[in-house]
This record gives structure tokens, sequence and C-alpha cells, in this order.
């Protein structure tokens, strides 16, 4: 897909874990509901990114009830009701079909961004996630676990990532943690920060505050239970069986029980 | 008795960790754990080996066990796994897998 813009569209660069995505429409409205949405997430895109090209209309695609991606000769193709993504990972570029809604545009991205980091050992995780003194916690689990909770009960010196989805890239030998504009029911968009990640965190709620090393494999089968993907492309399930178990190979995962105040953070070093 | 070789199906992935190995299905995303000596079954199922030999020369000489019991035990075993689709198993050698798709 050529770079070049066409006459009455413009571009908005969102930068979401340090991959520009550059998103081209020619919708006002759009243009407007992504500057508002992303707005601590927005570059100049001067790098090489991810170039998108947005489709803006009614798109109501009945037939599809859940979310369902799939590949198909080299190409994916990632469909809900209420957006299509056609996506070239060679070229790092594609088309959004979708209506001017924020979740479904929140909805793909995370779906994009879910692709383009199982390729390098990332992924997205159902986490709550803030950076203290340059490291960053991550706390797991599913609806109900905690997140919410924990990303309430942060500290005058702790920075929000996210309430709900955390960003994970690998980095070498080591993982970082990015901020998300992606929120859960605290509704406050992470800062667009990174840190080294010092630890995940399985939430169990208790009367009191422990923390327990996880043993490896534990580790792994509580993380897959929490990580972002799609279960139609055996490709992609096996690209995040494996970044997972690298991830707990080289980072400690630990199993949080905690009393909801803030003396968690005395057992979270 | 009829010869067995058994084969990982490239359908999956699998990793040791802390010693125990986890073997998710790519097809359904089911993960399963496997012990000790199904783990060593596991490693050893190169398409080439023939059961009788995985059971003589590496379960039963890694633990103590009656070698009638022992295959018995991994006839059962990789039934089980060939139902959840995790192995192949052929009266013949299979094509021996690329290492990508054994170790992946």
């Amino acid at each position: 897909m050529s770079n070049a813009v066409m006459p009455g569209v413009q571009v908005v660069v969102v930068d979401i874990g340090g991959i520009p995505i550059r998103l081209s429409a020619d919708s006002d409205s759009f243009l407007r509901l992504v500057r508002d949405r992303y707005s601590g997430f927005l570059s100049s895109g001067l790098h090489r990114g991810v170039d998108l090209a947005v489709n803006v209309s009614s798109y109501n695609n009945s037939e599809v009830e859940d979310i369902c991606v799939a590949r198909h000769l080299g190409k994916w193709r990632a469909e809900r009701a209420d957006f299509r993504l056609d996506w070239d990972s060679d070229s790092k570029s594609g088309q959004l079909d979708l209506t001017l809604n924020a979740y479904s545009l929140d909805a793909a991205l995370r779906i994009l961004h879910t692709l383009l980091l199982a390729e390098n050992g990332g992924f997205l995780l159902h986490a709550a996630s803030s950076v203290r003194q340059g490291r960053a916690f991550l706390f797991f689990g599913p609806s109900g676990a905690g997140k919410t909770t924990v990303a309430r009960l942060a500290l005058s010196d702790t920075t929000l990532l996210s309430d709900e989805i955390s960003y994970i890239r690998r980095d070498g030998a080591s993982y970082v943690a990015h901020g998300t504009p992606f929120t859960g029911e605290l509704a406050k968009s992470g800062e667009n920060i990174s840190a080294p990640i010092a630890g995940l965190y399985q939430l169990v709620k208790a009367s009191t505050n422990r923390v327990t090393l996880m043993k490896q494999g534990d580790a792994a089968r509580a993380l897959l239970e929490s990580v972002l993907f799609f279960a139609e492309d055996p490709d992609l399930v096996k690209l995040v069986f494996k970044s997972v178990c690298d991830l707990v190979c080289r980072l400690p995962v630990y199993r949080l029980e905690f009393v909801p105040d803030r003396s968690l953070w005395n057992v979270v070093q | 008795m009829k010869a067995c070789y058994i084969a990982k199906h490239p359908m999956v992935a699998s990793r040791e960790l802390g010693g125990e190995m986890i073997i998710m299905s790519a097809v359904n995303s089911t993960l399963f754990t496997l012990n000790d000596v199904a783990s060593l079954i596991w490693k050893s199922a190169d398409g080439m080996t023939p059961l009788s030999e995985i059971v003589e020369c590496r379960v039963c000489a890694e633990f103590d066990v009656d070698p009638s019991i022992a295959f018995a035990d991994a006839e059962a075993l990789v039934r089980e796994l060939v139902e959840h689709g995790l192995l192949i198993a052929a009266d013949h050698p299979l094509q021996e897998l690329s290492p990508a798709e054994r170790n992946l």
C-alpha cells in the first residue's frame, strides 16, 4: 500500500508501545475522535511504522457475532460486527472499515498490536500495570480479580500504565512494559511511558497480603489465561505460547494474595 | 508385537518449564501437563524410534518400573495423546519433523 495521501485524506499517528500507526482517513469526525481518544499517544509519525487506511462508514456485519481473526494467503483479516481489519504483515499496511465508534477502533488497534507483538516475543495481557521507581509491575487476572482495585490503590510515587490491558515488549533478554490508552473500569488512560518489568503478579483477593513465587509451569498456565490472543490461527497460538514460556524463564511471576488497600505495596517490591 | 512409532503433531507447541512439560494445542489452545514418565516419552517422540525402544531404553533405564507394565502404560498414554490430537502414531517410521516443529 502506498504512503501517498489522497486529497481530502488526513493522517494522524497513534504511537502505542513505541509502534507508530499512521491512520489515514477523510472523515473529520473520525480524526477528531482519534485525537481526543488517544491524546497522550499521538506522535509526528516521522519514524517508519505501520500504515492503516481507514474507511469510516456505517459498517455492520451482523453475520459475525464474535471476533474472528484468521490468516489467508499471508494476510490477516479480523472481523467483528462493527469493524473489519485487513492487514498485510509483510508490507506493514492495511485497511480498516468501521463505524464511528471509539470501542470499535480500540478493539481493532488491540488486535493489530497483538499481531505486531507476536512476531517479536511480546503480547498484550489482561493486567493493570504501574511504574514505580523506574520499574514496571504488572497485576494480571480475569475480570473481577482486582485489576481496577490495584490501579486505584496506586501510591503517589507510581505512574499508571494501564488499568486493564498491559503492553509487553521483548527487548533482548529483558522485557519492557508500555503504557496504553486501553482502559477498563477506571476509564483512565495510562501514561505513554515505558519501563523494564520487575515482576508480574497474579491477583488473588485475600484477608492478608502475601507474595509467593510461582513455578514456571504454573506461571505460564496462569499467564496464558490472561493473554489477549485468538485461537483461530495455529501459528499465532504457537507464537504466543512461545512468548509466554520465554517470559516466565526470564522474569519472576508471583501469586499475590492481597487486601484491597495500599498495604499491598508493602509486599510488591 | 505390532510396531508403533510416535511423533508430535505439528499443530502442537510444547515447552519444558522447571522440569514440567507443558503442551498447548494450537488448534483449540487447550493446555496439557505431563508427568515425568509421559514427558520422557513425549521428548522421545521423534517419529523414528519405536515405542518399544523408547520404553525399554529410556523409560525403564530412568525409572524403576516393570517393562511390561511400563509398555502397557505407554500405549495407554499414546492412545490418549493421539485422541487429544497431540501425537501422531503409526506402524511405520514417520517423516522426521523439523526442529521448529519438534521444539517450539
